[in-house]
């Protein structure tokens, strides 16, 4: 066993080796074309304090897509990436516009790397520790490591054990420090988001809705919850968030200015509204994703794209710097927050999520029980407390079973209701203490 | 590497060596910055990724210029706009005297790059004469950005660590969490005594304390009244109730009455009621500013 785990490192090393080599002949290659325009820079992004907004063509063909990867798996994936990142800020403390970043960013990425190269799971990684640095509340890398081990045991209910800082562990950080620097590279460093939170708070002041905790917590939610789909690379965040308040006036049945239109204040225009909206509503009418069949279906890809590379060696680089292989055992988003489970679909048609679109009275009371519950929790420190956040009372009976099958509800309801999370910036005090290793 | 000959070593930067090298193609002079990327460490640091992220998209004549960055396997080297020399250096140079001119137009165009990156929503917050950056031509340029940050809408809870203590202002050592462009107005009106006294630093504290001290001494101990909401800071302590004798002219008496003015509405302790940039260029002491750095576009 042990000598050939040997052997698949060594055979690591050598694809390693081989990937430096790719890498320099990129080098050369940007080297060239460097003499004459002002170098190959960041693959033509075009960088401005403002967010960037991609052509509808580059939202269409994805790099993904192009390695075979079809439009829904590509979804689901990107999903469950930002589900990685929201619940890992939250076991990591991090500030909710960390999370909100590191979502944008792993976004953004994939428009410019394919999923089938580039693993999720790393990439998302990556996603967390660049976040923190950005919006200055600097993690680790062994923590994030830690933390991602984590939700992946308590997911597919292993028993909870530490990380074991051995060979594969190194591996693994260095690979996060690659991906880090790819999503750096990729994005020409234009990673500093503006969010529409703060300018959510903004409009509600000008709409005269900024004392309505309800409404305030519920823009906040479909703005969470937003980050998920593509409207940050579709629409500036003035857009998003009009349409989060206009989402969250409708839910709480709030008249907005009609004549003239409000949104007209903000310069955006009822369209691309109704484009945020659609999309924002279309994420919790999607059904449950299998996090397997997702693997499977990518492992497959992987496979026929390094064996037409090998293929290929020898022969043109492709330009694409490849994927550096996986250590058999960090199995990308292997169950992570696994979706496959039991209650997993059912406990989705129930969410919260979904009543929102249609029915409102229930999802009100809700709220107005989770604004209490807030207050609550943010002085408690227990487990269970945490429990007693989530929005279904239903969920708190099974608080102190303990079971692993209890825990992973609990990270979900946990993710979901600090997406209902208050004040991005105020959302650290809210959070409970947790294991760490 | 190919792209740059390496000439010289210019200094030590926050995060990394910084060379002074050539285009082999145009010839053309640059600063490169080396960023060293261990692999067991904690990927790129923060400072650099501040700098390049905010550098990226400040283009104006008075903040240095970031040409490129280029990735390499252990390092990642910024290709800066290469000046002379940094104001520290200029003011040794100086021997106590220094054209009043010059002043003018060093501040004004401090001022100007100050009030772009401001309206820009970028916070330098560690100014001083070592990142003043000044060329043959005269012109001045505000650099080392390893400390800046992008502000939103209301702006909370920045590390307090921030700026060097000889320029930082009262609201920031008293453990102040919500600064904003004010702060870099202090620092630049320290800057301003400083280039007027030919490079004779105006508060050299040696410590937290003891630079609060010299800053009430000289403009006397703000209250409650002058500055509400002062007790109620982090790190509030009383100080004796030093008088407002008006010691700030006296320490710049090379300067004219409207730079006096200027000056004693940069340097107040109360935030709120320090000059803005913008203001600071309105001020009637560059009335004769000379032309030619007043119009000068800057893009």
């Amino acid at each position: 066993m042990g000598t050939q785990k040997e052997k698949e490192k060594e055979k690591e090393k050598d694809k390693d080796k081989d990937k430096d080599k790719d890498k320099d002949k990129e080098k050369e290659n940007s080297n060239q074309s460097a003499g004459g325009k002002n170098a190959k820079s960041y693959g033509k992004i075009v960088l401005t304090l403002q967010n960037c907004l991609l052509p509808e063509e580059k939202l269409n063909s994805t790099p993904s897509h192009s390695d075979g990867l079809d439009t829904e798996t590509e979804t689901d994936l990107r999903i469950l990436g930002c589900e990685l990142i929201q619940t890992a800020g939250i076991l990591l403390k991090l500030p909710q516009v960390a999370m909100a970043t590191g979502q944008v960013i792993f976004q953004r990425f994939y428009y410019s790397k394919s999923l089938v190269r580039h693993n999720m799971e790393t990439t998302a990684m990556g996603c967390v520790c660049l976040a923190s640095k950005i919006e200055e509340a600097p993690r680790r890398i062994r923590d994030v490591i830690n933390v991602f081990n984590h939700i992946k045991q308590v997911s597919s209910q292993k028993t909870i054990q530490p990380v074991i800082l051995d060979q594969s562990y190194v591996t693994l950080k260095n690979q996060v420090i690659k991906a880090e620097r790819r999503v750096l590279k990729e994005l020409g460093f234009c990673v500093h988001v503006k969010h529409p939170h703060k300018i959510i708070v903004m409009y509600l002041q000008v709409l005269g809705y900024e004392k309505n905790r309800a409404l305030m917590q519920q823009c906040w939610n479909y703005m969470n919850d937003s980050l998920r789909s593509d409207v940050f690379l579709r629409h500036q965040p003035e857009t998003v968030a009009c349409a989060c308040v206009y989402l969250g006036a409708r839910q709480l049945q709030l008249p907005l200015p009609a004549t003239p239109a409000w949104f007209r204040l903000f310069k955006v225009s009822e369209s691309s509204i109704r484009d945020v909206c659609r999309r924002v509503l279309r994420l919790y009418a999607r059904p449950s994703i299998s996090a397997e069949q997702l693997e499977k279906r990518v492992d497959e890809l992987r496979r026929r794209y390094e064996e037409a590379r090998a293929k290929a060696r020898g022969g043109e680089v492709d330009g694409h710097t490849p994927s550096p292989p996986l250590p058999k055992h960090h199995n990308a988003w292997g169950g992570f927050i696994s979706r496959s489970g039991t209650h997993a679909a059912p406990e989705r048609a129930k969410s919260p999520r979904h009543s929102r679109s249609t029915s409102l009275s229930p999802s009100r009371t809700d709220i107005a029980k989770h604004g209490k519950r807030k207050k609550h929790s943010s002085r408690s420190r227990s487990r269970s407390h945490s429990h007693s956040r989530s929005r279904k009372p239903k969920k708190t009976q099974r608080r102190r079973s303990g079971s692993h099958k209890s825990s992973r509800s609990h990270y979900r309801s946990r993710s979901r209701s600090r997406d209902r999370g208050g004040d991005p910036d105020k959302t650290g005090k809210h959070r409970n203490k947790h294991r760490r290793h | 590497m190919q792209k740059y000959e390496k000439l010289e070593k210019i200094g030590e930067g926050t995060y990394g060596t910084v060379f002074k090298a050539k285009n082999r193609e145009t010839h053309e002079i640059v600063a490169l910055k080396k960023v060293r990327l261990d692999e067991d460490d904690e990927g790129v640091p923060s400072s650099a990724l501040r700098e390049i992220c905010l550098l990226k998209e400040l283009k104006h004549k008075n903040i240095v210029r970031l040409y490129d960055v280029l990735h390499s396997d252990k390092k990642l080297t910024l290709v800066f706009e290469h000046c002379d020399q940094d104001l520290k250096k200029y003011f040794d140079s100086l021997n106590g005297e220094i054209d009043l001119d010059v002043v003018k137009s060093f501040l004004y165009q401090l001022l100007r790059g100050l009030a772009f990156c401001h309206s820009h929503n970028v916070l330098h917050r560690d100014l001083k004469p070592q990142n003043l950056l000044i060329n043959k031509n005269g012109e001045l340029k505000l650099a080392d950005f390893g400390l800046a940050r992008a502000f939103g809408i209301p702006v909370k809870c920045y590390s307090a660590e921030v700026v060097t203590l000889w320029y930082r202002p009262p609201d920031v050592l008293f453990g102040a969490k919500l600064y904003t462009t004010s702060i870099d107005m202090w620092s630049a009106g320290c800057i301003f005594a400083e280039l007027a006294n030919a490079g004779r630093p105006l508060f050299p504290g040696s410590d937290v304390e003891d630079q609060l001290k010299r800053i009430f001494k000289m403009l006397g101990t703000p209250t409650e009244e002058t500055w509400p909401g002062l007790t109620t800071l982090p790190d509030y302590k009383s100080f004796p109730p030093y008088p407002t004798l008006g010691g700030l002219p006296q320490f710049a008496p090379k300067l004219n009455s409207r730079g006096k003015d200027l000056l004693q509405r940069l340097l107040v302790c109360n935030p709120a009621l320090r000059l803005s940039a913008d203001e600071a260029m309105a001020h009637s002491y560059f009335a004769d500013l000379n032309p030619a750095v007043k119009n000068d576009r800057c893009q």
